[in-house]
């Protein structure tokens, strides 16, 4: 007698699924994400010290405390600076006239500073940080 | 005459393949993207319209609004920041650190830190928000 050997089925996972899985996770990551450009300026500062009295005499000099910015021993307001250091053209001038300094007390807060360096960078200028003793300057 | 109907084949999209490509761009965003390191920080980004966009740069050094000090999101000692900072930097093409303040924190705070880093020999990018803060009074 001949015996006939019983046809197997071959197993077999379907698959078909994953593609919707994997188009679902794509979907869930592109709407949580969150894509962050940073903005902010770059501190371009000189290295080194600089005598104090030759620097006031040399440099333009922005004096920063908590409630008062004063440039060129003149109390002025930020639009002031701005136009101000604009008005220097410190783009065309050469490397050493470029630079203002900034003295800030220490209370100063930061957004305050913030603003004063992105306007004196934004101006073409070169920052030079001196330390200042005291508070409200 | 009995005209036979034409049999039409069933038309058949293969999408097979489809899984396999959805992964592929599934493993190609997470190789190429990049976390941030300080979203669990709570710090008030300072506003200025003088502000352009910056580059990525791959070291972050955040203030908080509470006066803690965070190196790539963890917690760094204001002491040894400047140590850390250059062993991060050493073999670094790039030397930009990019320093979030808060921006109500005082300068005895953040000025140190901006020597520190500045000992360290890194390029310090200043990061805020594009807008307009309230106007320092005459």
């Amino acid at each position: 007698m001949r015996i006939r050997s019983k046809k197997r089925s071959s197993p077999e996972i379907d698959v078909s699924a994953f593609a919707d899985i994997a188009f679902l996770l794509i979907i869930f990551f592109i709407l949580t994400t969150t894509f962050v450009r940073h903005q902010g300026t770059r501190l371009d500062a000189p290295a080194g010290t600089q005598d104090e009295s030759e620097t006031a005499e040399e440099n333009p000099t922005v004096n920063l405390s908590s409630s008062h910015i004063v440039f060129r021993n003149k109390t002025v307001t930020l639009d002031d600076l701005r136009r101000e250091l604009r008005a220097m053209e410190l783009p065309e001038q050469p490397e050493d006239d470029r630079i203002v300094v900034l003295e800030s007390a220490e209370d100063v807060p930061y957004e305050i500073y913030f603003q004063v360096v992105a306007a004196i960078t934004d101006a073409g200028g070169v920052l030079a940080v001196m330390e200042k003793e005291g508070g409200d300057g | 005459m009995k005209i036979s109907r034409r049999k039409r084949s069933q038309l058949f999209i293969p999408i097979a393949s489809m899984g396999d490509i959805a992964f592929l761009l599934i493993i190609f965003f997470m190789l190429t993207s990049v976390f941030l390191q300080e979203a669990h920080l709570d710090a008030a980004p300072a506003r200025s319209v003088d502000i352009d966009e910056l580059s990525e740069s791959m070291v972050s050094v955040v203030l908080d609004s509470s006066g803690n000090l965070w190196l790539q999101g963890t917690a760094c000692p204001p002491d040894s920041l400047e140590s850390a900072v250059a062993v991060l930097i050493a073999h670094r093409e790039d030397k930009t650190v990019m320093l979030k303040v808060d921006r109500d924190r005082p300068y005895r705070e953040y000025g140190d830190i901006m020597m520190a880093l500045s000992e360290a020999g890194a390029e310090i990018a200043l990061i805020g928000t594009r807008g307009s803060a309230p106007e320092q009074g005459r």
